[in-house]
């Protein structure tokens, strides 16, 4: 049996994928998405998203009274945009995140609704430049009472 | 007092004469070790430094390309972050306008962080400021 926040984390991973200018994006950052990658993320790899389920997933209300038992969850889910260019890629990645996002928010009637929260710019230089984002979300989500699935 | 006065200024003064003897002769070693160091048959790299104002000059580097990462969130991304030590009296008007180019490649000064010591560390990109 699956658990339900990780089912939801892999949906979010698989609408990323789509993410592509011939899929009528901006960017084509869906072609390196991945869900917690530790570790250091390397230059082929990019442009990535690195999606985590972060920092904790919070429970926000339960429902007894009704035919079923339920206890409602809110996860707030991070991704980190990692791209070798410049920082005006990253903000059209924001914005094919947000329009992903848009296309079902509920990720397959996996959730209850998506909530978006804020996006923070990162831009630094090494050998080339290197710009990129982190972007919040939370997604609402039930499940049986007490059963994470 | 009477007794231990004399003891201290006479190690003060023993102090005085280990700095004196000690300092000058090794900043003089410094000096004389910058060709040295330089040098092609050791550390130094041929370049090229296009100043600001655009003429070029060439001068020899010690270069280096460490690997850097690059924290975004809670991800880490793997780069290099070349950087060139040149002598100061090389590049005595260096800023991110100027360039230098090594082994082929064109970097772009991105920081000057001269030094006391007659060198200046410059922190190099690919891309321009």
């Amino acid at each position: 049996m699956s658990v339900r926040a990780d089912d939801i984390l892999t949906a979010i991973q698989l609408r990323f994928k789509t993410i592509s200018v011939s899929t009528g994006y901006h960017t084509t950052f869906g072609q390196n998405v991945f869900i917690c990658r530790p570790g250091k993320i390397e230059l082929q790899d990019h442009p990535a998203l690195n999606i985590w389920d972060a920092p904790e997933t919070a429970k926000i209300g339960d429902m007894t009274d009704g035919p079923a038992s339920i206890d409602r969850w809110r996860m707030p889910v991070q991704v980190d945009i990692l791209f070798a260019g410049t920082s005006s890629q990253v903000r059209a990645a924001i914005a094919d995140i947000y329009k992903s996002i848009g296309t079902d928010h509920t990720w397959g009637e996996l959730a209850e609704a998506t909530y978006l929260f804020k996006h923070s710019l990162t831009v630094d230089q090494a050998e080339n430049k290197i710009s990129g984002a982190t972007v919040m979300f939370y997604v609402d989500y039930r499940n049986a009472r007490f059963q994470e699935s | 007092m009477a007794v231990l006065f004399p003891l201290v200024r006479e190690r003060g003064h023993d102090a005085d004469l280990y700095l004196n003897r000690q300092l000058r002769p090794l900043t003089q070693i410094w000096e004389s070790d910058l060709d040295v160091l330089f040098d092609p048959q050791d550390f130094g790299v041929a370049s090229t430094y296009t100043d600001p104002l655009g003429a070029t000059h060439s001068i020899t580097v010690i270069f280096d390309e460490a690997s850097l990462d690059v924290q975004i969130g809670n991800s880490s991304f793997e780069s290099v972050g070349p950087t060139a030590l040149a002598k100061s009296a090389d590049v005595p008007t260096v800023n991110n306008k100027a360039t230098l180019l090594i082994n082929s490649v064109t970097y772009h000064v991105v920081e000057v962080s001269p030094s006391a010591t007659g060198v200046t560390m410059l922190k190099l990109s690919k891309d321009a400021v």
